[in-house]
């Protein structure tokens, strides 16, 4: 339960720079997994599942006041569930990935939620200051804001992940999962994925002008992956 | 020291960001030092009207904004004078549209992209070993070297410059490295797949197979399609796969 709520706060932490602190990446799904992965003890799971959360929400950007869904809050979930399950076999991981990618939506209404908050703490910031022309009223906003909405992810990602690992459970013993899911081939999903999905990165790379560095890149990717798999 | 603070504060520009006024609270919240010392308390009031308003652009182009309003406000407050003050409105709503937009294409559609794959290829080929953490921390401390340079050059260059700090934004020809990033980006893709492909054969052959065909359907068909998507389709695939 330690491993647990030191991710959990520092996950919590995590999350506040992919909009209200510094924007530095640390809340990136392959930045946020790694570090709780390191600080529990299993990195080489963090690592794969961090690769392939990042590339499933790379496409998605922040534009103008558009929120998509929320991968760092998928990724936080993931690992805290994964930490609270007993049985940590291929399956439950699985199952809790997909989950906690849906759960990506529910990351989303949370910082909703806090955005319409700060409606409220700056507009009672400003109305504060301006009576007072104290520097510390208007910060005191800040802090109330940073405070309430790391207080908010925490709550939240406490309750997504007793409930993500309940779930995942009782989906493994209730549900004869062995005959839909072919467990073998899952496992390379971890290679098929990125594999995959690094494709749809070429509507953001890839023009005419920059076709010819493709093919350099695929050439020097097929030599490297020929001395990789000789060595 | 004022100038070093202000630079970490640009950190919090996006801080108290909400659905009306959306940066504005950042805004201030960077110049507040700055905008103290140059104002008296009543002076103050005013002042505090005046940034209780809507802004929004891109959190690391804000930047500009942030240096060229200062040196406004500071030659308002020499000389009073209502022209500047306009200046100072200006400069808000003139530059935040555009310098959104370019930031937009160059952080978040080029860059960071980018990086990120990068840090991906580093997990991917060295999943079990320290040179993996090693691939990590340097991208993370190169792109993040990048930003805090481009946050204080941005202040400087709006402080500098004021209006005229468009010049500036001409020749640092941000479009032109955006190419430069999306051919390194290309050049990362196909490294990746093509390495990606490798493996899967050398392990499974009938896997290799069907990554290959997936592929090859999915550049050519499916360009437009969602991760998400995808990522449905593969689960359902191997569904199927376990139902055979």
């Amino acid at each position: 339960m330690t491993n647990y709520f030191i991710s959990l706060f520092v996950a919590s932490f995590f999350l506040l720079d992919a909009t209200y602190i510094g924007q530095l990446l640390l809340s990136e799904p392959i930045i946020l997994l790694p570090i709780l992965g390191l600080l529990t003890g299993n990195e080489t799971l963090s690592f794969k599942v961090a690769v392939n959360m990042e590339f499933i929400f790379l496409g998605r950007l922040p534009v103008g006041a558009s929120l998509p869904p929320f991968a760092s809050f998928s990724a936080a979930l993931f690992w805290l569930s994964f930490l609270l399950m007993e049985n940590k076999s291929f399956s439950y991981i699985f199952l809790l990935f997909i989950f906690s990618v849906l759960c990506a939506y529910w990351g989303r209404e949370v910082d909703f939620f806090v955005r319409k908050m700060n409606i409220y703490i700056s507009r009672w910031s400003f109305e504060r200051y301006e009576k007072s022309i104290k520097s510390g009223d208007y910060y005191l906003g800040a802090i109330i804001s940073i405070i309430f909405t790391y207080i908010l992810y925490a709550v939240n990602l406490f309750i997504a992940s007793h409930f993500l690992a309940y779930v995942v459970k009782k989906i493994v013993e209730f549900f004869p999962l062995k005959t839909f899911f072919h467990f073998e081939n899952l496992k390379f999903f971890w290679i098929t994925f990125p594999t995959i999905s690094i494709l749809f990165l070429f509507d953001r790379f890839l023009d005419k002008n920059n076709v010819s560095w493709l093919h350099i890149g695929a050439a020097i990717g097929f030599l490297l992956g020929i001395v990789w798999v000789i060595i | 020291m004022g100038n070093y603070l202000i630079y970490i504060k640009l950190f919090f520009m996006q801080i108290v960001w909400n659905f009306k006024k959306m940066m504005g609270y950042g805004l201030f919240f960077v110049l507040n030092g700055s905008l103290r010392k140059l104002y008296s308390k009543d002076e103050m009031k005013e002042v505090i009207r005046r940034y209780n308003v809507y802004f929004n652009t891109h959190p690391f182009m804000a930047s500009f904004v942030c240096g060229a309003v200062l040196k406004y406000e500071e030659e308002y407050a020499k000389s009073k004078d209502d022209a500047i003050l306009t200046m100072v409105d200006n400069i808000k709503l003139r530059f935040m549209g555009p310098l959104a937009a370019i930031g937009d294409a160059f952080f978040w559609g080029a860059l960071k992209p980018f990086v990120v794959v990068a840090m991906a290829l580093f997990i991917y080929v060295e999943e079990n070993s320290s040179i993996a953490i090693y691939g990590l921390a340097i991208l993370f401390l190169f792109y993040n070297f990048f930003h805090f340079m481009f946050l204080v050059y941005g202040f400087n260059a709006g402080y500098k410059n004021g209006i005229s700090m468009i010049n500036v934004l001409k020749k640092l020809d941000l479009p032109k490295r955006v190419e430069f990033i999306r051919k390194a980006g290309s050049l990362f893709i196909g490294a990746f797949w093509a390495f990606n492909m490798v493996l899967s054969f050398s392990k499974n052959l009938k896997l290799g197979v069907i990554l290959l065909l997936v592929s090859v359907f999915i550049t050519l068909v499916f360009r437009k399609i969602s991760n998400l998507l995808i990522f449905l389709i593969i689960l359902v695939v191997y569904m199927l796969g376990g139902l055979l």
